[in-house]
């Protein structure tokens, strides 16, 4: 186990109190492994993946455990975090326009990120490093000598996934990688994922609100709803047998290219409000099933054949 | 050809390229980005046609271009067998009020210091519907009761800033309907949603455009959320129309290579579903200087020696299915 989550609440403070983003989370990755974080904009997927190296804006408090290999990076300060960050731990952003500096050569990108955890390699072996991880990922390492604007889209998001993994980290957090491509580019970027994935023997997080991006790739996922964990299992129980309610109807809400199945279905309501979040289960004022108890408490998580799921439908199972 | 509401005859839209003072001083030839190059349509009345295609491909022009927001290089656009490219502005402005459109995002369409009531009823003050401000304020209740903004006398007094993403877009679409047009363009509607909302969103425009008579430009770029409203389907490419067809056409008997490769390239869920994806090489060129012949073709799995230099004629395949690709052609 290479990485393990215990009982993390991430809270953004607020003019009138906090943002519950995060609550209660648990949750480990092993080596090798793909883990896709799956869920809707506020359900604490990116806080989650950003709290893993640290970078929440300044009014975040992250309280519980981050254990990467024994050692609770929770409690890293920003000296300890910077050698973590890139080297063992490194991510792909959304959005490779902001996240590329286009006054650098994307030489010049390499050079720093290599440079700064490893000052002692002399620039050509540096060079060589980087030309290769850039062949990797599709790139002719001629264009190092360019800048990240005069790449296209998908060549931009090329270049930031080569960027992350020239130090050969452990952990890759993608945080949707693939969200501002188009179809045709993303299923691109998306082969290139799942090659390079292999050839690294890196564990890696996919965060993604898109449950078809996940599918490909993610040997486990868990599913978000509104800072809870609210499901966790393999890929394929997820997809076939899922449990909780929120899952079912998030499902049932993607479209799909059969023809024949023309009935659109979706989730009544709303995101609960979470600078006061419901006492309960946060899906309970959406969820078709809902009981008292579940406006009341909220559940545990219940161990369902091998998929955790956080419902008191599931009570009975249990005992 | 009586129920044809909208009629687009070889539309072009070319933007011209900033040239340079050294460029225009040495008479360098002036370029021009080939947005929208020379397409034709119709959509029949209360028919919903879906514009597909990656981001370059021309599709929001043509939209824009279909309600005069944006001025036609050439080519004729008639509603209602008007040609709306030859109207003074203020005929235009008289026009408008039957073709309305729908922005991809709320937050940008809504002015975030005026109170969503106030926005929607602005639209009537500008068309000068409604004698009065109570009765204005009636009409703007009763179609916020309508696209589910409930109880109205409270969302009435609230900014686009106290609402969710989901909520916003139905005041973007109440604004549209409550001039009751008879045109709407969904530009990329639901595309910012979330996937819960999104369904909840269609659901209330396919429910909208049997109650107000509606025909709609549904503009998207995700080819699966067309078969739940569209009637027809046009796929372009480089801003030309590459197919054209009922959406079971599109759906079932794909026939340009461009429309397999993006209904192959939708994402699963169903994690054993291990499909024979056709993903095509590279990125849509650039549209300043499209590929010769098809443009297609430096993409395209099947292209032969003819795609390099002939650009495809539009073959009917069916009744309403048209495709333009040198596979078809005989």
């Amino acid at each position: 186990m290479i990485l393990n989550i215990k009982n993390l609440h991430i809270n953004y403070e607020v003019k009138n109190g906090y943002v519950s983003a995060v609550q209660d989370v648990n949750i480990s990755l092993s080596e090798n492994e793909t883990l896709g974080l799956v869920g809707e904009s506020g359900c604490g997927k990116s806080t989650l993946g950003k709290s893993l190296l640290k970078i929440l804006p300044k009014n975040a408090k992250i309280l519980g455990e981050i254990s990467f290999k024994g050692q609770n990076i929770a409690q890293y300060n920003e000296k300890e975090m910077r050698k973590i960050r890139g080297k063992h731990i490194s991510m792909i952003f959304q959005d490779p326009m902001t996240s590329l500096n286009p006054i650098m050569k994307v030489k010049d990108l390499f050079l720093e990120t290599i440079k700064a955890h490893y000052p002692e390699i002399p620039e050509d072996e540096a060079l060589e490093m980087s030309g290769k991880i850039l062949s990797d990922v599709g790139i002719d390492p001629i264009r190092m000598n360019e800048y990240s604007f005069q790449f296209s889209g998908g060549m931009r998001q090329r270049v930031m996934i080569a960027l992350s993994l020239v130090l050969k980290p452990e952990i890759v957090i993608a945080d949707e990688p693939t969200t501002s491509l188009d179809v045709i580019v993303q299923a691109q970027i998306m082969e290139v994922l799942k090659k390079l994935k292999d050839e690294h023997k890196m564990s890696m997080v996919l965060i993604t609100h898109d449950l078809g991006v996940v599918a490909e790739l993610a040997d486990r996922i868990g599913v978000m709803y509104a800072g809870h964990l609210v499901e966790l299992s393999t890929a394929e129980k997820i997809y076939y047998e899922p449990k909780h309610p929120y899952t079912q109807a998030l499902l049932k809400s993607i479209p799909n290219t059969n023809i024949d199945d023309r009935e659109l279905r979706y989730i009544p309501g709303d995101l609960p409000n979470l600078v006061k979040p419901p006492k309960g289960c946060r899906f309970a004022s959406r969820c078709p099933y809902a009981k008292e108890i579940c406006h009341e408490k909220v559940p545990p998580d219940f161990e369902v054949d091998e998929t955790r799921v956080k419902c008191w439908l599931y009570e009975k199972v249990k005992a | 050809m009586n129920d044809v509401l909208i009629e687009v005859k070889n539309l072009k839209k070319y933007f011209p390229l900033k040239r340079s003072i050294s460029e225009f001083l040495t008479r360098k030839e002036q370029k021009f980005v080939k947005a929208v190059d020379d397409i034709s349509f119709t959509i029949k009345k209360g028919e919903t046609l879906g514009l597909v295609g990656e981001s370059g491909s021309g599709k929001t022009t043509t939209g824009r271009m279909v309600l005069r927001l944006l001025d036609p290089t050439s080519g004729t656009i008639k509603i209602n067998n008007v040609d709306i490219t030859s109207l003074s502005n203020e005929e235009l402005r008289r026009f408008r009020k039957k073709i309305q459109i729908i922005f991809q995002d709320p937050m940008a369409a809504l002015n975030p210091y005026m109170k969503i009531g106030e926005a929607i009823r602005h639209a009537l003050q500008i068309h000068k519907i409604g004698q009065t401000y109570s009765e204005q304020k009636k009409i703007v209740y009763e179609i916020m009761e309508r696209v589910n903004l409930k109880p109205a006398e409270e969302y009435y007094n609230r900014y686009p800033r106290d609402l969710s993403g989901g909520q916003r877009q139905r005041v973007v679409i109440a604004r549209a309907l409550v001039l009751k047009p008879e045109f709407v363009v969904a530009d990329e509607a639901i595309a910012m949603l979330d996937v819960s909302v999104r369904s909840q969103l269609l659901k209330l425009m396919i429910d909208l455009k049997e109650e107000f008579n509606l025909t709609y430009l549904f503009i998207t770029h995700d080819l699966a959320t067309t078969k739940y409203i569209c009637d027809r389907i046009a796929v372009m490419y480089l801003g030309k129309i590459v197919e054209i067809g009922t959406f079971e056409d599109i759906y079932r008997n794909p026939a340009h290579p461009y429309t397999k490769a993006l209904i192959s390239a939708v994402p699963e869920p169903d994690p054993k579903l291990k499909k024979n994806k056709i993903i095509p090489k590279g990125e849509v060129p650039n549209a300043v200087n499209p590929p010769k012949g098809c443009r297609f073709h430096p993409r395209c799995p099947y292209a032969m020696d003819i795609c390099k230099v002939e650009e495809p004629k539009t073959v009917k395949l069916d009744e309403q299915h048209e495709v333009s690709c040198h596979l078809f052609n005989k």
